[in-house]
């Protein structure tokens, strides 16, 4: 490994309104070098990685590019002088194709006249997908006609063919399976191999250990420490990242998976325009259902079932209170009945980015609040404040905005929804996407707790651990039917479920 | 030692932390009086220019009718455009309306008090078809209010094809009452100011303007409250409509026509959101509409030709959606 230092950064500071973002950030990537960077959600990783990529500026401090000044005007302007980056939302624009994906923003190099060469354009794409070792995606075809995968794989191929000297990848795994994975990890290695350099950017402690050379901590957007391969573990990772032990444990400690015998939401017969088919299950009183499967299985068409976002094509979802059976026809009633739902679109589905913290607390109790049609602010600031402290929020006051949150204070702001209005029955989907450990715990410990005061809770996960952990028993679902069912006890591991799922 | 430094920085980092909340509480403030300050610079600004012609009290009534009107059918836009709505078809609806008013009038079919009311739910009726229309077939309410405009705008130009229609002035002369007109206005912006901020119509329209799929999945019943918004509106217009012929006494094809202009200009110079959400309050809505008033009446006593002032309000509109638009920068993925 040449030590011959490729990309510097040199107290960088950046702020969000008030939010101190960064704070004296120093980076020196060498050539050949794959640099982890970990932190909480908050931590100022995505920041860094923005500004580095040209996407926002930083308020002080310069960048040193293979020895120069470096300060790009923008995304491509990074890209063209070595530096792209593959981001950790979706990035494609729909309605185009694929190779207009790729070249998106720089299709100069197949203009003539004017005109733009398509013939051209395909076979450079081709060219590209056929390198990162994906010739079975279609140049032509358009975007929408891929699954998130490969358009993620897409996304990897637009930060690949204008060969970079620095790759950095946000938090893309996660959204990815293990056809997606393999691609960015043989990707990595490329670069490795031609002497150029990764900033891999993951919550994914284990596969960061396993991928990098060096691991890099940010905490509350300071710099904290870089690690070698020597020193990293696991638990010191954990440490530096949260500035304090992690006392206990992550999950729940027991292993007794019995809950009341009252049924409180009954699938019956369940079939939607996507995926599901003919699912039937109960969910019981103070129980947490966890259900598994690969991204497309069904699993997140039955969360919203649950709620009466979709329309069902056949079958009914069935909720009993006090009793009687009411069928679930619509969201409005479902919250009526105290049924609360975590998307796991956060940002697009379940939160008004801009609007206050307390807006968007209040948003599904305003029936509650409202006293012969007046809502006063005291009754408002009463629930919004009461839920700030105890999710332990972080933010100057709750009317602060939304979307100058992080992951996880924001994840925090839609949990605090449904505890503001009582709910009784929580459809978590994917709840702790794109969350860092410090707030995943608090999420588990929330929902243990949920589970201890009778409340049910159906968790929809991609992640078998925190399945594993947390769940009284797990449904998987392959293909839209049940494939797999198990109840919590000591010896269940990953491996056992796998098989039901592929 | 060590530790004492780190205590000393940390105790930095707090303070510039707490200086950031404040800069930003103060830019909050500024932003907020801004709309205020511009209303009172354009009233000094042409009271100057104009030698104090434009705060005689005789000009001063007369402005009071003429942002009268305005005033009372931003209180209606604000829910509209709250909810992240729009609406063309403003105007045009008014001048419909006028030709059903002064067509029942003129039989004197019906009781004079009653004309108001009848007023009041055509505006109802006739505005709310934009939500109906553009909830059922999922057009967007912008192009579904463009055709509705245009078609009230095409049943007003029919009705005077031949001659303008004229009121039996004489008998509604009694309405033409500014006491009657102020208590009319304190009424609408108290109940617009109370509904719009204090109740769950107002507050449910602001988290569908924020962000529509999130209202849906926090309960609220988004295809109720998109009508209901037009049909606010349709109120204020039915208002208006029915003052407005009482002063004028006449419905002519140009009944209402700049009304769709003054009502966006408005809201967007008062600081209101033009796609609705949080931010949305009744206060800008007002505060824009009297400034657009102010600048209408100013211009022309200035000397300027009314027929330029259009002109210059479309300008302004230009400049001021400039100038506030929040746009996101450097982002070419997102």
């Amino acid at each position: 490994m040449s030590s011959q230092c490729l990309l510097e950064t040199k107290g960088i500071y950046k702020s969000f309104g008030p939010t101190r973002a960064l704070v004296d950030v120093n980076l020196k990537i060498n050539r050949g070098e794959v640099r982890g960077l970990i932190g909480e959600n908050g931590s100022g990783k995505s920041t860094i990685c923005s500004i580095i990529a040209g996407a926002q500026t930083a308020d002080e401090g310069e960048m040193i590019l293979k020895g120069e000044s470096f300060n790009p005007k923008g995304n491509v302007d990074a890209q063209m002088q070595g530096i792209s980056m593959i981001v950790q939302e979706a990035g494609t624009i729909s309605g185009i194709t694929v190779a207009s994906n790729i070249f998106l923003g720089n299709l100069k190099q197949f203009t003539k006249g004017g005109f733009l060469s398509l013939r051209k354009m395909n076979q450079a794409a081709k060219k590209v997908l056929e390198e990162i070792g994906i010739p079975e995606i279609d140049p032509t075809a358009l975007i929408d006609t891929l699954n998130f995968e490969d358009r993620k794989i897409v996304e990897i191929a637009r930060a690949m063919y204008s060969e970079p000297e620095v790759l950095i990848i946000d938090e893309t795994t996660t959204a990815l399976a293990q056809k997606g994975r393999t691609i960015i990890y043989n990707t990595i290695r490329k670069m490795q191999e031609k002497n150029k350099s990764v900033l891999f950017i993951s919550h994914d402690l284990e596969e960061l250990m396993k991928v990098c050379n060096t691991i890099t901590v940010l905490r509350d957007g300071n710099f904290i420490g870089t690690l070698t391969k020597e020193e990293m573990a696991i638990d010191k990772l954990r440490r530096l990242m949260v500035g304090r032990d992690l006392s206990g444990s992550y999950y729940r400690a027991d292993y007794d998976g019995s809950c009341d015998d009252e049924v409180v939401l009954e699938f019956n017969q369940v079939t939607t325009g996507v995926n599901v088919e003919n699912f039937c299950a109960k969910l019981h009183k103070g129980e947490i259902l966890g259900l598994g499967g690969l991204s497309d299985c069904g699993m997140h068409e039955i969360g919203r079932a649950a709620f009466g976002i979709d329309k069902l094509l056949t079958g009914n979802v069935k909720l009993v209170k006090e009793g009687k059976n009411l069928i679930i026809t619509g969201p409005e009633m479902a919250i009526k009945n105290k049924i609360g739902y975590v998307s796991k679109d956060r940002d697009k589905e379940a939160l008004i980015l801009t609007a206050s913290i307390k807006d968007n607390i209040v948003s599904p109790s305003l029936p509650l609040l409202s006293k012969a049609t007046f809502i006063s602010p005291a009754s408002e600031k009463k629930m919004s404040q009461e839920q700030v402290k105890t999710m332990e929020i972080k933010c100057y006051s709750d009317s602060q905005y939304c979307n100058e949150l992080s992951g996880g204070n924001k994840q925090k702001v839609v949990f605090s929804k449904w505890l503001a209005n009582g709910s009784e029955i929580f459809i978590l989907d994917c709840p702790t996407r794109g969350i860092d450990v410090g707030v995943k715990a608090n999420m588990y410990a929330l929902m243990y707790e949920l589970k201890k005061a009778g409340k049910s809770i159906i968790m929809i996960s991609e992640e078998l651990p925190e399945l594993i952990g947390m769940s009284d028993r797990i449904l998987i679902l392959k293909d839209g039917v049940i494939s797999g069912e198990f109840t919590r006890n000591e010896v269940l591991s990953e491996h056992d479920i796998i098989e039901y799922m592929i | 030692m060590a530790e004492k430094v780190l205590a000393k920085e940390r105790e930095e980092e707090k303070q510039r932390q707490a200086e950031l909340i404040h800069q930003m509480k103060r830019k909050n403030r500024i932003n907020a009086i801004v709309p205020f300050l511009g209303l009172i610079f354009i009233i000094l600004f042409f009271a100057i220019v104009t030698g104090g012609r434009t705060v005689n009290s005789s000009n001063l009534i007369n402005l009071v009718n003429q942002s009268y009107t305005l005033i009372i059918v931003c209180v209606g836009a604000a829910f509209v455009y709250g909810y992240g709505g729009m609406d063309m078809s403003v105007g045009y609806v008014q001048g419909f309306i006028s030709v059903i008013i002064a067509v029942i009038a003129m039989n004197h079919g019906v009781p004079v008090w009653m004309i108001l009311p009848i007023s009041i739910i055509c505006g109802m009726l006739i505005s709310s078809i934009n939500g109906i229309v553009s909830v059922c077939t999922r057009v967007p309410v912008f192009v579904v209010s463009l055709c509705i405009m245009n078609i009230c705008k095409g049943i007003v130009a029919t009705a005077v094809a031949d001659t303008d229609i004229y009121m039996p002035y004489s008998e509604y002369s009694g309405w033409n009452n500014n006491v009657l007109k102020a208590i009319v206005l304190t009424v609408i912006i108290a109940a617009g100011y109370y509904v719009f901020e204090y109740t769950q119509i107002g507050k449910k329209m602001k988290v569908m303007g924020g962000n529509i799929t999130t209202a849906k999945h926090s309960g609220i019943n988004v295809t109720k409250y998109t009508i209901l918004a037009y049909v606010i509106i349709g109120a204020t217009v039915g208002t208006v409509a029915f003052f407005t012929l009482t002063r004028t006494g006449v419905v002519t094809a140009s009944t209402g026509s700049g009304l769709m202009l003054d009502v966006m200009t408005a809201i967007v110079l008062g600081g209101f959101p033009l796609f609705g959400g949080a931010k949305a309050k009744i206060r800008s809505a007002v505060v824009g509409a009297v400034t657009v008033s102010v600048l209408g009446n100013g211009l022309t006593i200035w000397g300027l030709n009314p027929n330029y002032v259009d002109g210059v309000k479309g300008i302004l509109f230009l400049i001021i959606v400039y100038i506030s638009y929040e746009r996101k920068k450097g982002e070419i993925f997102n």
